[in-house]
């Protein structure tokens, strides 16, 4: 393919979704195919264990936002699932060779380029694969900064891995971008979907009562005498939001941004107060890592900063996202 | 969080690579930057490969002193829990476990020998006689 150019994303999907969608000829950037997508969210789902540890998730599951954009912005999603490795490569390699720009599901700790350090089960991992080179095909992920190439058989372990999310060879293309899209119509019923979700979903788990159970829990770690255990929840804690979460309450600050294109978008000045909020919440769950990271290192050290610095921030997002409902747009 | 507050920490999980975050510009405006990471990303991460790694050893004692299987030492090596394992191979994490015994796993069928092996990517050789694990 000649005309693709990588694009460095914040979180694997939302920059797939966004590369895909601009490529079909509708230009969308990275946060307003998160913000449409509905990407935002909080889950604290002690029921759900990974290593042992409960899930915790700063957004929506693997596939919410490639199938909620294009259900908004009224675009094709072909999903294609397989039985075995042979067929999903030689369909793949069809689809590049007929210059398609075909997005596909992987498991992370089998994709070769992948840090060593970074490898664990996680099989939603999104990347785009856009040509054939000598045997190699060209992939641009997302999260990396540059593009990289993989030999035609080292896909496979990835792409077929088994377990919670099987990909089973899942690859998928977008069609048919329409010519009258009314993006502030989409806008305005995807914060409301969000803001909503954030503050009255009746689920304890979910949104800012979501928040507030993960506080509970911390709180109980204060009487439990196995410091180890202590620290590696913490430690969970941290990696969900800084490794797996993009960063620094990314998903904060990439939600910041997509408020602040809205603004541009209805001309706002609301808006564009709300993104400056959503940033303040962001960096505050940056500040809640930075702390809870000291008690990691100090078995001995106290949680009354974790607890202070939780709160600052669940205060904050909920504030934005009352203020973003009291908006007329 | 502003450009000039973005962690630029070169830690070594990332092994050279960059992540992207959106930083503010001083007209609050937003754009996306490159980070070498942030030192507590990487707290929490090498946590995690730690704990798998101090796992992995303990395993090897105990297959050493043929208390348990080598399927315990390839179970940590690859990352896994018993969880994640018993989801990849389909198998009951009570079969599983008794697979963990040392001699029993020795005599097990070659056909569910070789569902490990694939889920592990090795050979069945491998299995059954892992490498010493490096420090």
């Amino acid at each position: 393919m000649t005309n693709f150019t990588h694009m460095h994303a914040a979180h694997c999907e939302s920059g797939v979704v966004s590369s895909l969608i601009t490529h079909q000829g509708f230009q969308i950037s990275e946060a307003m195919a998160f913000g449409i997508g509905g990407g935002m969210t909080f889950a604290y789902l002690p029921m759900v264990k990974l290593d042992g540890m409960p899930l915790i998730a700063y957004r929506m599951p693997p596939k919410h936002i490639i199938k909620t954009i294009t259900k908004r912005l009224g675009l094709t999603l072909n999903i294609k699932k397989y039985k075995d490795a042979k067929s999903a490569k030689e369909d793949l390699i069809a689809m590049l060779e007929d210059g398609k720009l075909v997005g596909l599901q992987t498991s992370v700790y089998w994709l070769p380029y992948f840090p060593t350090d970074m490898r664990f089960h996680f099989n939603a991992h999104n990347l785009l694969a856009y040509g054939i080179k000598d045997d190699k095909f060209l992939i641009s992920d997302p999260v990396f900064d540059t593009p990289k190439e993989v030999g035609i058989d080292e896909l496979d372990k990835a792409r077929f891995a088994k377990g919670v999310f099987a990909p089973k060879g899942a690859c998928y293309t977008i069609e048919g971008v329409s010519e009258d899209i009314d993006l502030k119509e989409i806008i305005k019923k995807a914060i409301k979907k969000t803001s909503g979700m954030m503050l009255y979903n009746f689920m304890p788990w979910i949104g800012i009562n979501g928040m507030k159970s993960m506080r509970k829990a911390i709180l109980k770690l204060e009487n439990n005498s196995d410091k180890r255990y202590r620290s590696l929840y913490l430690g969970h804690i941290i990696r969900m939001q800084e490794e797996i979460g993009t960063g620094g309450g990314g998903f904060r600050l990439m939600y910041a941004a997509f408020l602040s294109e809205a603004a541009k978008i209805f001309d706002s000045n609301q808006l564009q107060v709300a993104s400056k909020m959503m940033t303040d919440a962001g960096d505050a769950w940056r500040m809640f890592a930075f702390a809870t990271s000291k008690v990691c290192r100090d078995k001995e050290h106290s949680l009354d900063d974790v607890i202070s610095k939780l709160d600052e921030a669940i205060e904050k997002e909920y504030l934005t996202y009352k203020f973003l409902r009291s908006i007329k747009l | 969080m502003k450009k000039s507050d973005l962690p630029q920490d070169n830690i070594c999980t990332f092994e050279g690579a960059k992540k992207a975050l959106y930083v503010t510009r001083d007209d609050g405006s937003y754009e996306i930057e490159q980070s070498s990471g942030w030192e507590i990303e990487e707290l929490a991460t090498m946590q995690a490969v730690e704990e798998f790694k101090r796992l992995e050893h303990e395993a090897y004692e105990r297959y050493e002193k043929q208390e348990r299987s080598s399927l315990e030492v390839w179970m940590y090596r690859r990352r896994m829990t018993l969880k994640t394992l018993s989801e990849c191979t389909g198998f009951w994490r009570i079969c599983i476990k008794r697979d963990f015994n040392y001699n029993r796993f020795l005599k097990l069928k070659p056909s569910r020998l070789a569902v490990y092996a694939d889920v592990f990517d090795i050979t069945q050789s491998e299995l059954l006689k892992p490498t010493k694990l490096e420090k």
